[in-house]
């Protein structure tokens, strides 16, 4: 054990990218796999748009590691990647949503969800000694934010005639 | 021989759990009159929580073979991976749109302000119910990592207001995809319109963006889902980059603001109601 946390203290910040790039080869693999299945995409469609959507990945992963001001997080780097690649202007835009038109949104964000249930084991232990005062307070504050914000676009975009 | 990290069997359960829940596929019912959907994502969450050895591992002692402690310690770093595709599907979506996404730039930055009325009904009623200074860390945000940080920095999380940011990033954690999924189609219901919700997908959290989208997106007629990413991935960039300021230097204050205003009101109204002392002050 001591070892592992020696090795994780030496990774430099390429191995670290490297690892992280493995990995996501890997999720890629079960997106695949879940639009195989349930929309049964010309493998050669999937294909493309997994080597587009990957490029672009790894150039999100290497500004996530190397980028430390703003700390973003991965998750925003990725948006904004591809938001710049595909704004009217950009050349590439045009090829990009195309290519990518073979992933279904909602199956790429399967595999995450997936994660997030196994993740909840490790906060069983911890939550059984919260109080339900705050079980219930936290799910006031989650509907809060949403419909607060909600309410204020609403408004804004019918005094804009947006809606 | 290489140290377990728990990844294998990780990455097996979420292909198991993605293809028997597309399997399933979403199921619709009727409870009192009101269509219910479950939909295929709330199938893999629910199913990813009952593989927790302390839930179908109790029942089912092999599967803590498959999935254990490492399995779960090694899921949040997954999950923080498996974010980077969905950002670009995010990101597509918007950059195409921007001159809509542009045109609709002051609802979706003025939304932001939506994100401090976490503390608006939920900190009197923390402080009815007893809470004391925990139900300002517990509301002032979201309580996401970024909230963790701040509120350690300040309080230390072992303090009153960090036991409330914990309680609720852990509630957060454990509800929050749940939730966001039935949430999003309530607001249709109350009459928001697919637009504000979208705007208002951008919390603070990813994973809680993605459920309230997708559900949204399933729920709302098919002709609004384009602009429902675009100006869910927008809301979900501006709260980004301007999250960890806004809770740093206006919801803290504000929450610290509205309890000092609060407080009295409600101590008196909690000795009417439980005829209970005033909470004491640690």
């Amino acid at each position: 054990m001591a070892n592992t946390v020696q090795t994780e203290k030496e990774m430099t910040t390429f191995e670290n990218i490297l690892e992280q790039i493995k990995i996501v080869i890997v999720i890629y693999g079960i997106i695949a796999v879940i639009h195989i299945v349930s929309v049964g995409n010309s493998l050669t469609d999937l294909g493309k748009a997994t080597l587009v959507s990957f490029a672009m990945v790894v150039i999100s992963i290497v500004l996530k590691n190397v980028v430390k001001r703003p700390n973003l997080p991965g998750f925003a780097w990725a948006t904004l990647v591809s938001f710049v690649l595909t704004i009217p202007v950009s050349p590439v835009g045009d090829f990009i949503v195309t290519t990518l038109g073979a992933y279904t949104f909602g199956l790429v964000g399967l595999p995450l969800l997936a994660f997030a249930g196994i993740a909840v084991g490790e906060q069983l232990e911890v939550f059984k000694k919260l109080s339900w005062k705050i079980v219930i307070i936290s799910f006031v504050v989650m509907a809060s934010t949403y419909f607060g914000s909600a309410l204020i676009s609403n408004i804004v975009l019918a005094l804009n005639g947006m809606i | 021989m290489k140290q377990k990290t728990g990844t294998v069997n990780c990455m097996i359960a979420a292909v198991v759990l993605c293809v028997l829940a597309e399997l399933i596929g979403p199921l619709k019912f009727e409870v009192a009159g009101i269509g219910v959907t479950i939909l295929t994502m709330i199938w893999v969450i629910i199913m990813g929580m009952l593989l927790s050895p302390m839930l179908l591992g109790k029942v089912i002692p092999p599967l803590k073979k498959i999935i254990s402690s490492a399995e779960i310690k090694r899921a949040p770093f997954l999950l923080s991976l498996a974010l980077y595709p969905l950002g670009i599907m995010f990101g597509i979506n918007a950059g195409p749109q921007i001159g809509i996404v542009m045109k609709a730039g002051p609802a979706l930055i003025l939304q932001e302000a939506g994100n401090m009325m976490t503390m608006l009904i939920a900190l009197p009623l923390g402080l009815l119910i007893g809470l004391g200074r925990s139900a300002v860390g517990g509301t002032f945000s979201l309580c996401r990592d970024t909230a963790l940080g701040i509120i350690g920095d300040k309080y230390g999380l072992e303090s009153r207001e960090g036991m409330g940011t914990l309680g609720t990033y852990i509630s957060g954690s454990i509800f929050g995809t749940l939730f966001y999924s039935f949430l999003a189609p309530v607001g249709l219901i109350i009459g928001f319109h697919p637009y504000a919700l979208a705007m208002a997908s951008g919390m603070g959290s990813a994973s809680m963006m993605n459920a309230a989208t997708a559900a949204l997106a399933d729920a709302a007629p098919a002709m609004y889902t384009e602009q429902i990413l675009a100006y869910s991935a927008t809301s979900g960039l501006l709260t980004a980059v301007t999250g960890v300021y806004v809770e740093m230097f206006l919801s803290l204050p504000l929450a610290n603001w509205y309890y000092r205003h609060v407080n009295p009101a409600v101590s008196r109204l909690r000795m009417k109601l439980f005829k209970a002392a005033p909470e004491k002050e640690v």
